[in-house]
């Protein structure tokens, strides 16, 4: 009896561990994106994706998890956390010449929203020269080389947090805003930006491609029909965005409640617009892929002010749809 | 009667009209005034409200301040000599308890911070733990270098207040005071946390009538602090609220206000007027509003128009039903007064129908002229004249019965009808006997009748005739005018059976009789003059030449210029006979 019973607990928890391991498999485990930012209109496409249920069409459970300003996004693919992220384009190409062997599944923005904004005249970027620039944590550091690469002398670069309130109270002169997140909130805070205080990057000869989604090598080889039905779902989402703007907008709002972030439906619907701007790349359409050219722009960035870093990764091996 | 009816619509609708456009100027004349004059006086009060809201929160601000700023001294004592610097924090947190944390920076060139092992910096932090105080020292990964409330303070050299943050579910606000040295440079900081409902309470439970409107307060990052519509907190800037709700003239008072500026205007959010009082509350850097819907500040005066008109239109509705009766009775009195002068105008017809109008009268006779003129002041008179021819003599009467219009006007028919029924062998003394006594018969009115009959022998120019109170006739020789004597008797009608006396004369070929009523003696101008018998023996002095229809119309065009459109107030009849 005692023999029967011993047989039983084992063969129930041999049963039980199948079970688990099978679950996984059958994708009662969701996969996780990470976003490298709170959520907001920025990540519209894949929030209305899972709201509107296009993940589960796929069969995909997939679940969204923001940035909560204390785990990375690249940290949390590096670490398995995750298994897509989204990232900036020279964010996700340093971490790869760091060795984190992660790809390109799907670029969303094709273009750089970065300016410079100063409470005084910029005429040129030549009037950064020597400047304080302060600008917040995460922000990426080849654009501060870049940008001092068009200096006659170096501008000093800073990270602070809440930029906006420190260049508000005039604590600081130049920082660094983007088209559809700062520059909106600044104005939308009363403050009156003039074109002449205003430059932008791209002016600059770097209008580097932005957001795209990640996951490593390892998972895109083993897992490409789950990275097919990701990618085809959040293309859905964010062609839903584009044709349904005040509904998708309502769905990131909600979102926003459910994390106790601050709720202005004007700033995300400026935000989702503005995101529907830099989606469309050269043909002016949204093509969510990435182009050798945009490769090669952040490619050569890195090879001119990457520190002297000789390493040259391949467009194939960072985008792999082309293989 | 359909068109009485809507006569008396019409002019009830034309009344009631006319007093409501009277109402209309009149109450939109004092709705004007009143509104102008509470709006006047809102102006004002809503201005001292908000002003006393900001001071309000202005004393709660600078007691904050006041309370940091007092431990400077101690805390400047302790950093120098290496003390505890928790005891300062302690302190602090005990006598203010609205504050829920305590922080004290220090910059890495601190001799303290490079004492304990921290030469990036450090920080302390004093915070509530039950009824006791904690003190710890925050660890390095912490970077409070680059947070607001530190950052900010150090680089702008003064007092800073942080926008509010979400710190574990509570709204928390921060105030940082630096502590500079001699060269002005910040080597540490002492700061305090706490509840963004120390600040807003002040304002929210200021104002508990609805009627005053409500409350609101502006950060300085444009976010709303306080609002009664709570969504509107800490989400809502007053720039996308003014773009949601097509309001630009309240996103440009709240720049204005963010930049200093106080005071009240009108401003239209969401297709309503609101009456704002702002106010900038210094330091704090916020601005604090009172905003009133302008219908809840007229409200009083519109519900009483609204009373007004209500009773306006109850008090038109009984004006309107009386105006109908009374325009429907007066309508009646018109139609039959209309009636009534339509028989008249047949009355009138019909006495001067018995009236010889045609002359020379038939038959007509070689030896005679007459022509006779009667004017009744009214449609009908009492004034009467006949005349007829029977055997060579000529007979004739002229009357005038005492008072005018109808009753006057059915004597004189009698009267007509009375000597034109004598037998021609009656004398004028009898004629008149005959028509004294059938009028004085059954005569309660005592109406009387002045007249002379006459008979004037064709042949002979024998002349007699009976005056009964009447003026006397005049007698018209070449160039000259007199007035044939006569015995007086009495007019017909007073007295029964009164013995009436006989005048007899002779009249020569060419001379005229000319016979009057008191109408042409008595004809008034327009400044009361009368006309007198003298100015007619006057004017029929310079006309003895004339035919008796030359002389009665030059009679009568002189007449009529010398009253000169003034009322004719008697009968006037003139009859001329003139033997030939």
């Amino acid at each position: 009896m005692k023999k029967f019973l011993i047989i039983s607990v084992l063969f129930a928890s041999l049963v039980t561990m199948i079970a688990f391991a099978v679950s996984r498999d059958s994708h009662h485990v969701p996969y996780v994106l990470y976003t490298h930012w709170t959520a907001q209109s920025q990540f519209g496409g894949y929030i209305v994706a899972s709201e509107k249920g296009f993940y589960r069409d796929e069969k995909l459970p997939i679940a969204l998890h923001f940035d909560d300003s204390v785990h990375n996004a690249i940290d949390m693919l590096r670490s398995g956390k995750a298994q897509f992220v989204t990232t900036t384009l020279s964010n996700a190409y340093r971490a790869r010449l760091e060795g984190l062997k992660l790809v390109n599944v799907m670029q969303t923005m094709h273009h750089c929203s970065y300016s410079l904004l100063s409470h005084n005249k910029l005429k040129s970027a030549k009037d950064l020269a020597g400047k304080d620039i302060y600008v917040w944590h995460g922000f990426d550091e080849i654009f501060c080389r870049a940008i001092n690469g068009h200096l006659p002398s170096p501008a000093r670069w800073h990270q602070i947090f809440t930029v906006l309130e420190a260049f508000r109270a005039r604590a600081v002169d130049v920082i660094p805003i983007t088209c559809y997140n700062e520059q909106s909130e600044l104005e939308e805070s009363g403050y009156e930006i003039k074109a002449d205080n205003l430059i932008k990057v791209s002016d600059l000869g770097l209008d580097i491609a932005e957001d795209g989604v990640y996951c490593t090598e390892d998972f895109f080889n083993s897992h490409r029909d789950v990275v097919e039905a990701f990618i085809r779902a959040s293309i859905k989402g964010w062609q839903y965005s584009m044709d349904n703007i005040e509904e998708s907008v309502q769905m990131v709002l909600e979102k926003r409640r459910k994390f106790s972030l601050s709720v202005n439906h004007y700033h995300e619907i400026n935000m989702m617009r503005e995101i529907h701007r830099l989606l469309k790349d050269e043909s002016g359409t949204p093509s969510f892929t990435l182009s050798e050219n945009e490769f090669n722009g952040v490619r050569d960035l890195y090879r001119k002010y990457g520190n002297g870093t000789a390493q040259i990764i391949d467009y194939k091996e960072f985008y792999p749809w082309t293989r | 009667m359909d068109k009485i009816k809507s006569m008396a619509m019409r002019a009830s609708f034309m009344v009631v009209a006319f007093v409501t456009i009277i109402f209309g100027i009149l109450i939109s004349s004092n709705i004007y005034f009143a509104i102008r004059d509470i709006e006047e006086k809102e102006h004002v009060q809503m201005y001292a409200e908000t002003k006393y809201l900001a001071y309000r929160l202005i004393n709660q601000v600078q007691s904050i301040e006041s309370s940091v700023e007092a431990h400077e001294q101690a805390l400047r004592h302790y950093l120098r000599d290496g003390d505890d610097v928790g005891e300062v924090m302690r302190d602090l947190l005990r006598r203010d308890k609205r504050l829920i944390e305590c922080n004290v920076g220090l910059e890495p060139d601190h001799f303290l911070a490079k004492t304990l092992g921290n030469p990036e910096g450090l920080m302390y932090r004093a915070y509530r733990e039950g009824d006791s105080i904690a003190v710890v020292i925050k660890p390095n990964d912490y970077h409070f270098q680059v947070q607001s409330f530190y950052f900010i303070p150090k680089h702008i050299k003064r007092n800073y207040w942080t926008e509010p943050v979400m710190s574990n579910g509570a709204r928390i606000i921060t105030f940082s005071h630096p502590l500079l040295d001699n060269d002005g440079r910040m080597f540490a900081l002492l700061s305090v946390d706490l509840p963004l409902e120390v600040l807003v309470d002040t304002l929210q439970t200021a104002i508990k009538d609805d009627n005053a409107g409500f409350v609101y307060a502006i950060g300085k990052s444009g976010r709303y602090m306080v609002h009664p519509n709570n969504d509107f907190v800490l989400n809502e800037t007053f720039v996308t609220n003014s773009r949601e709700h097509d309001a630009p003239k309240f996103e440009a008072m709240c720049r204005k206000a963010l930049a200093g500026a106080s005071g009240t205007q009108y401003v239209e959010y969401g297709g309503k007027n609101f009456l704002d009082s702002y106010m900038y509350v210094n330091g704090l850097g916020w601005m604090v509003g009172i905003a009133k819907s302008w219908s809840a500040i007229v409200s009083d005066i519109l519900k009483g128009v609204g009373y007004s008109i209500l009773t306006f239109i109850v008090c038109m509705a009984l004006l309107t039903l009386v105006m109908y009766k009374l325009m429907k009775q007066l309508t009646n009195m018109t139609a039959v007064k209309e009636s009534f002068e339509k028989e008249l105008f047949i009355a009138h017809d019909i006495q001067m129908g018995m009236l010889p109008r045609i002359f020379p009268a038939p038959p007509a006779h070689p030896n005679i002229d007459v022509f006779a003129y009667l004017n009744p002041a009214k449609e009908v008179g009492g004034d009467l004249y006949d005349i007829f021819l029977k055997k060579d003599k000529l007979h004739f009467i002229i009357g005038d019965v005492s008072g005018k219009g109808v009753p006057a006007s059915l004597v004189m028919a009698i009267t007509i009808s009375l000597f034109r029924s004598m037998d021609n062998a009656c004398s004028p003394v009898e004629v008149v006997t005959r028509i004294n006594n059938s009028v004085a018969a059954n005569n309660e009115r005592n109406m009387f009748v002045t007249l002379i009959v006459g008979e004037l022998d064709l042949e002979t120019g024998h002349l007699c005739f009976c005056n009964a109170g009447h003026d006397p006739m005049l007698l018209l020789t070449e160039g000259s005018v007199e007035r044939i004597p006569m015995l007086p008797n009495l007019p017909v009608g007073l007295m029964e059976d009164f013995p009436y006396r006989m005048n007899e004369t002779d009249i020569k070929k060419g001379e005229r009789l000319l016979l009057y009523t008191d109408g042409v003696a008595e004809a008034e101008n327009p400044d009361k003059n009368l006309y007198t018998i003298e100015r007619l023996m006057s004017l029929a002095e310079k006309l003895t030449d004339r035919s008796s229809r030359e002389l009665i119309d030059s009679i009568q065009t002189d007449v009529t210029n010398f009253a000169s459109g003034a009322d004719q107030s008697d009968d006037i009849t003139i009859m001329a006979i003139h033997y030939m």
